[in-house]
């Protein structure tokens, strides 16, 4: 359908000099086209046709005219970027525990089976999320979720000066007067050991970084369900650093990720290596912790 | 190089103005400027219609652009006023309006790469500034902003005959507004220099990075006095608006937002 609209506005509007402009009128003819279907039947044609519909979290009926419009805005951008969007669309739905690509994300809709129980509170989410797919237990707790995780590490300098001042001093290196290749090794290196240390002590010492915290989450050793050993903890860290920030390692990171989404107990190779395991904070009941990692996978931690 | 993806605060009003604003400097790029500034001409491909097009450009940026040297005298590049360097392309514009150029050299954009990397400098930073300041004081910010950026590039390179143009010295502004207004706020940003990662960095921690690097990497390409002084126009023009009854009020509420997320569960 979209493919149908775009090609007939590419030929009434289309100037071949111009293949930016080509790109955003496809961009809008989708966008409107997707905006206007879910507004008005809450589903585009071809989700009608298999049975499924977009919902906006927290609300009734039908999408309002703004979240529809958001909706279509970013899956339309990802739908006309050929390749790279399609990409990141499909990596963001498979990543995510509740399924939503980032146009659901950003929007903060939702799309469901056309039967499903109508309307989805933020609340109910963990017990939705649940249903979907079972909470993996350990004998530490309930392991930490892939998305949440990711989340997690996003937040990881939030309370963490020394790896901000790090990561400040690293973007002024360019203006140092040395070869490229100098400068990409020396930047590399001064930023793994800072952040070993940081991640090796934090790890030793409170059993979590700040990201963790926020998400309810906490490292223990798999043994003595206490924060892992300094030596664990640095095992834990240079695996961690090595697989994270070397580009060559980054199928290594996909492996981690494969093991954490879809690992019986969510260890990640890092996690090997430290003997660790990455649970839900037994400080909180279970209720807390499953609203704190949702509150992190929603983007709405503080 | 650090880019800034998005920030961890949600404005409570819909971003009206810099939306409009992002859709203005997008349209004005892809339709109403010449194709050669979204699809260069080829500088191997010797038809005619190729070096037409690149004429067009180089004339559409004389005409539109904001010169130095023209702010200076008042005369035209075309008439050839004393002082300036006149190493720029033919054709030049021989009807053009100086002061106009002011106003719509912040509305042009070189490249798709300076376009892109401008708009997404405005959708992460001008959202929060819109909702703290209000519609209108923050559409004046941003359009005097940009007329003081330009001024300040005019200021150091009086005898410079190339256009300036982009929104780069406005949108500097926003991001001097929004240090000044959201220190504490966080920024989720791809940092590719080495070690490359994408992390929530503090908000002064990019902002004033920015400002920095402007001075330790002058680039000729790059117009970075404009962005210094946009910058700093818009740090001090916010400091002085966040004084006003009703952005204080504002930032209260902001403030109680944040300690119900804190304490609710949502």
């Amino acid at each position: 359908m979209e493919v149908v609209l775009v090609t007939l506005a590419l030929m009434v509007l289309g100037d071949s000099e111009r293949p930016m402009a080509a790109l955003a009128i496809a961009w809008f003819v989708v966008t409107a086209y997707e905006t206007l279907t879910v507004a008005t039947w809450g589903a585009t044609l071809g989700k009608a046709a298999v049975g499924i519909r977009v919902i906006t979290i927290d609300h009734t009926g039908t999408p309002d005219l703004r979240a529809a419009l958001k909706r279509a805005a970013v899956s339309a951008a990802l739908a006309v970027t050929i390749v790279v969007g399609w990409i990141i669309w499909l990596v963001s739905s498979l990543t995510d525990t509740l399924g939503r690509g980032i146009a659901d994300r950003s929007a903060d809709t939702f799309v469901v089976h056309k039967a499903a129980p109508l309307p989805i509170a933020a609340r109910d989410l963990p017990g939705f999320a649940d249903g979907a797919r079972p909470p993996r237990l350990t004998p530490l707790g309930r392991a930490g979720d892939l998305d949440v995780r990711m989340r997690a590490r996003l937040r990881r300098i939030v309370d963490a000066p020394v790896l901000a001042a790090a990561v400040g001093l690293l973007a002024l290196a360019p203006t140092l007067p040395v070869s490229t290749a100098t400068f990409v090794l020396g930047t590399s290196v001064v930023w793994i050991v800072v952040f070993v240390v940081d991640e090796t002590q934090r790890v030793h010492r409170r059993g979590a970084t700040a990201g963790h915290l926020m998400a309810g989450l906490v490292i223990r050793s798999r043994r003595t369900g206490a924060p892992p050993s300094t030596a664990r903890s640095l095992a834990r860290a240079v695996v961690l650093a090595l697989t994270l920030y070397v580009p060559l390692l980054w199928p290594v990171l996909a492996v981690s990720m494969v093991m954490v989404r879809w690992g019986s107990t969510g260890r990640a190779l890092h996690d090997l290596a430290g003997d660790t395991v990455v649970v839900g904070d037994p400080s909180l009941d279970p209720e807390a912790q499953r609203q704190q990692a949702m509150r992190m996978r929603l983007g709405r931690a503080v | 190089m650090a880019l800034p993806l998005r920030d961890d605060l949600a404005p409570r009003r819909f971003p009206w103005v810099t939306l409009a604003l992002f859709a203005i400097n997008v349209v004005v790029f892809l339709f109403v400027q010449p194709s050669a500034f979204q699809n260069p001409p080829d500088a191997n491909d010797l038809r005619a219609s190729e070096s037409a097009r690149a004429s067009q450009a180089v004339e559409y940026s004389m005409r539109w652009g904001a010169i130095a040297c023209e702010l200076r005298t008042g005369d035209l590049v075309a008439d050839r006023p004393a002082g300036c360097h006149d190493d720029v392309g033919e054709p030049l514009p021989r009807d053009k309006s100086i002061y106009l150029a002011l106003l719509t050299c912040m509305f042009l954009h070189g490249s798709t790469a300076h376009l892109a990397g401008n708009m997404l400098f405005l959708w992460v930073f001008g959202n929060n500034v819109e909702d703290r300041l209000g519609r209108w004081r923050y559409l004046g910010l941003y359009l005097v902003g940009g007329l003081i950026a330009t001024l300040g590039f005019a200021a150091v390179n009086l005898h410079a005959a190339v256009p300036l143009i982009g929104a780069s010295g406005a949108i500097a502004a926003v991001m001097g507004a929004y240090l000044a207004l959201f220190p504490r706020g966080r920024i989720l940003t791809a940092i590719a220099t080495a070690a490359f990662q994408v992390v929530y960095v503090p908000a002064a921690v990019v902002l004033v990075l920015f400002f920095v690097t402007q001075f330790l990497t002058p680039d000729n390409e790059v117009a970075w006095e404009a962005h210094v002084a946009g910058m700093a126009a818009g740090f001090l023009g916010a400091l002085a608006l966040s004084r006003l009854p009703s952005v204080r009020r504002r930032a209260e509420a902001d403030q109680v937002d944040i300690a119900l997320r804190r304490g609710a569960h949502f």
